[in-house]
């Protein structure tokens, strides 16, 4: 007590500093530093998986179903959840998906809904997360060009 | 302790906290997360592959398409007028570099979606406003654009229109893809040039 | 005002009246810690009054805590904020002009400033030849172009260099600061010069 005393206006300074550092380094709703490490699978496209690679990944699977064509798919998570792509961060699912164990797997319809959410939970720290998809070679070019030989 | 040195400590002490923090100097995206969330998911960041064969035949100098696929596949096919920055380059350097860029809008395409819409989510994180994808990337340019072809007896005007652009820019594409190799990387150099000069200002 | 307008959008007058105010706080401070007196600030190079030391010393360590605390919590973007470029033999030589003038004339560009708004002719006549410098700076540039630009090391910070983190920098500059101190005191009774009084 009698130290604390001799020692307050330094305690009044620092405390409140490492509070808020505390706060901060453990807090969830801000974007992690380094984007380029969470954004890591992104370019090794180890964020991907299809329909048919799901049921390898090992541990509690959760399926978070960003849209309501999900028919079929349950079956591939142990667990599913509904969510409204514009609520992903509300308390209530961001929850869901950063305290869960196991894998968590998004899915849409349309690829772009996925991978940006994707994109947005990783830098957010969550890692564990996969873009469910039909197939693997949405980057892959799948036509044929035909030049113009009389140029 | 007088005044001096309990402020030497208090300094000390913010010191030491300073020390065991991480490094600052790796960046995180400084948009406040929904802020982004809401800007990924609404329907104006995308342009469609009719849209972007629209400012390609109208030489629209205020749009800069950016190609995230690797150099390789750009030598091989790319949409006229637009620059290769691969993504694993886009990410490893400062975005900065290649965004920060006011007056044109950036629209990326890549063969499909995902490293489009990465490139979008990392570039409005960091607040770039002006950066959109094209939905469906070069594999929907196919579909729609090059293989675009008229069946029926009768055309409106908005689908005459529509296919007028498609089949310009698709002549477009061809004629510039179907350029030996060393034309080919002499226009994409003028082109460069002419970007930078549109710029204006200093490096 | 990187933290408070990544907080609220402040439109530009208030951001330019904040920093009218932060400037008039400042002139305020080397005013009343005594750094219109020449003397005072001479006597840093003669080792009676190692005030300036202390005060700007301080001041930088101060800055570097609050920037590194605010980028940490979000509200100021450290990528945003001007790092000068380093051109090394610009730097030794200008630093040994700006040394050589600081203690000739007993004052440098800020204390120099402060001491003209209270009237001091020998300021005054100080910032004059200061205008002087740059105008002939200017004028004779293209002779001296090539060794102003030469040496480029780009805009280094010294934790980069010196390959630790900067938070951990900061911790070993402020060490090194309480070791100055420790220096500056003992210097002053080394050499103390009870004839040579503040009084203007």
């Amino acid at each position: 007590m009698e130290i604390m005393n001799r020692y307050k206006v330094i305690i009044a300074v620092v405390l409140p500093v490492l509070i808020l550092v505390l706060f901060r380094s453990f807090g969830t709703n801000h974007f992690k530093n380094d984007f380029r490490k969470w954004a890591e699978p992104s370019l090794t496209r180890t964020n991907i998986i299809t329909i048919e690679q799901a049921p390898s990944l090992t541990g509690n699977r959760l399926l978070i179903c960003l849209d309501t064509n999900v028919i079929g798919l349950t079956s591939l998570a142990q667990e599913s959840q509904n969510v409204p792509p514009d609520s992903i961060l509300t308390k209530k699912y961001f929850n869901i998906i950063r305290k869960h164990s196991g894998p968590v797997l998004l899915y849409s319809s349309g690829n772009d809904v996925s991978g940006r959410i994707w994109m947005v939970l990783s830098q957010m720290g969550c890692t564990n997360i996969y873009i469910l998809t039909s197939n693997t070679d949405n980057e892959v070019f799948k036509n044929k060009f035909r030049p113009d030989t009389l140029i | 302790m007088n005044t001096r040195e309990k402020f030497s400590a208090g300094l000390l002490c913010l010191g030491l906290i300073l020390a065991l923090l991480p490094d600052p100097a790796n960046r995180s995206l400084t948009v406040k997360p929904q802020k982004l969330l809401n800007e990924v998911l609404n329907g104006k960041t995308s342009y469609s592959v009719d849209q972007v064969a629209g400012f390609i035949v109208s030489g629209d100098s205020s749009v800069l398409i950016i190609d995230l696929r690797t150099p390789e596949e750009f030598r091989n096919l790319n949409i006229p007028g637009s620059v290769n920055v691969p993504y694993n380059v886009l990410l490893n350097n400062d975005p900065a570099i290649y965004l920060n860029n006011d007056k044109t809008n950036i629209i990326f395409y890549s063969n499909g979606d995902f490293d489009s819409d990465y490139a979008l989510a990392i570039a409005r994180g960091m607040d770039y406003k002006n950066t959109f994808v094209m939905k469906g990337g070069l594999n929907e340019w196919f579909n729609t654009v090059m293989n675009s072809r008229f069946t029926g007896t009768r055309i409106s005007a908005r689908e005459n229109a529509l296919f007028e652009t498609r089949t310009k820019a698709g002549k477009m594409f061809t004629a510039i893809n179907s350029l030996p190799d060393s034309l080919k990387l002499k226009f994409i150099r003028s082109k460069l040039t002419a970007a930078k000069k549109l710029d204006g200002g200093c490096e | 005002m990187g933290p408070i307008s990544s907080l609220i959008t402040m439109p530009e007058w208030l951001d330019l009246l904040i920093a009218l105010l932060i400037g008039i706080g400042f002139g305020f401070s080397l005013e009343q810690a005594g750094f219109s007196s020449s003397r005072k600030l001479a006597g840093m190079f003669y080792g009676y009054d190692t005030t300036v030391i202390k005060v700007f010393f301080t001041a930088a360590i101060v800055a570097l805590i609050g920037s590194q605390l605010l980028s940490y919590l979000g509200l100021l973007n450290l990528n945003l904020v001007f790092v000068n470029e380093f051109y090394v033999a610009a730097s030794i030589v200008g630093g040994v002009i700006m040394g050589a003038g600081f203690i000739m004339g007993g004052f440098c560009p800020g204390t120099g400033l402060s001491a003209l708004s209270i009237g001091k002719i020998d300021a005054m006549v100080f910032f004059a030849g200061g205008l002087t410098g740059a105008f002939l700076f200017a004028e004779t540039y293209p002779y001296i172009e090539k060794m102003a630009n030469s040496s480029y090391r780009g805009p280094v910070k010294i934790n980069e260099v010196m390959g630790i983190s900067a938070g951990l920098f900061t911790f070993l500059l402020i060490a090194a600061a309480a070791v100055m101190f420790w220096i500056a005191e003992a210097a002053e009774k080394r050499f103390a010069r009870p004839d040579i009084t503040n009084e203007i």
